[in-house]
């Protein structure tokens, strides 16, 4: 019983990792926002959407593997995964340094 | 030091053969959902980091001196760096060696983070009720 239901937990794991990524996200926004100019923000708010929508894509995808089955390694998406999150961190990191 | 090797060593397993896949033999899928989700779990803590420190620059009031806001928010967000590059790291490590039938490497890295956070906090309790 709890085998079948491996794939389900680590979908929703994917889930829990898209709503804190889009929680610190919206977080980044609100510094890019309120401490950088129009253009500058506007492209800050881009590259947020842009990391979170790539995590939420890869969980998605992940998510039709695990449902289709047979269970296959996670591979390239852990590479993509550590990248937009260090992505969020380089963009958050900027907005806390702002001149 | 230490870090720096694991991340070479990481770009080089990457990059430099087939894919991990290639590695050993194909284990119980159990040990591998377990190993993505606790690569799921550090990736969520790395990101409860980032947040944490935009949180701490936009939230909290001026403490004293005024720019310890500005090195707690730049503190955490780089621990939020180096616990997602670590476990990417560290998901590597540990689908080779479930691949090879070895036991999991030891990591230092969560007891570490542990004692970083628990002097931080204990840093800003008192720099709030005294500052």
């Amino acid at each position: 019983m709890s085998n079948q239901l491996n794939p389900e937990r680590t979908d929703l794991a994917w889930r829990r990792t898209v709503l804190t990524a889009t929680v610190a996200a919206l977080l980044g926004v609100r510094g890019a926002v309120v401490h950088w100019p129009g253009p500058v923000a506007a492209l800050a708010v881009a590259a947020l959407g842009a990391a979170v929508g790539l995590i939420a894509l890869v969980g998605r995808r992940r998510g039709d593997v695990l449902a289709a089955g047979p269970v296959r390694i996670l591979t390239h998406r852990v590479w993509i995964t550590t990248a937009a999150t260090l992505a969020l961190a380089a963009i958050g990191l900027a907005s806390v340094l702002r001149p | 030091m230490l870090y720096v090797r694991g991340v070479r060593e990481f770009i080089r397993r990457w990059f430099t053969s087939a894919g991990i896949s290639a590695v050993g033999s194909t284990p119980d899928y159990r040990f591998s959902l377990a190993n993505e989700r606790t690569f799921l779990a550090w990736i969520r803590t790395a990101l409860a980091l980032v947040g944490g420190g935009l949180a701490v620059d936009q939230f909290l009031p001026r403490l004293n001196p005024p720019y310890l806001r500005t090195v707690l928010a730049v503190a955490l967000i780089v621990l939020g760096g180096f616990a997602a590059t670590r476990s990417a790291i560290r998901w590597v490590q540990s689908e080779r060696a479930i691949r090879l039938g070895e036991d999991l490497p030891p990591s230092r890295f969560p007891g570490v983070l542990a004692a970083v956070l628990g002097f931080g906090a204990l840093f800003l309790a008192v720099a709030i009720v005294f500052g």
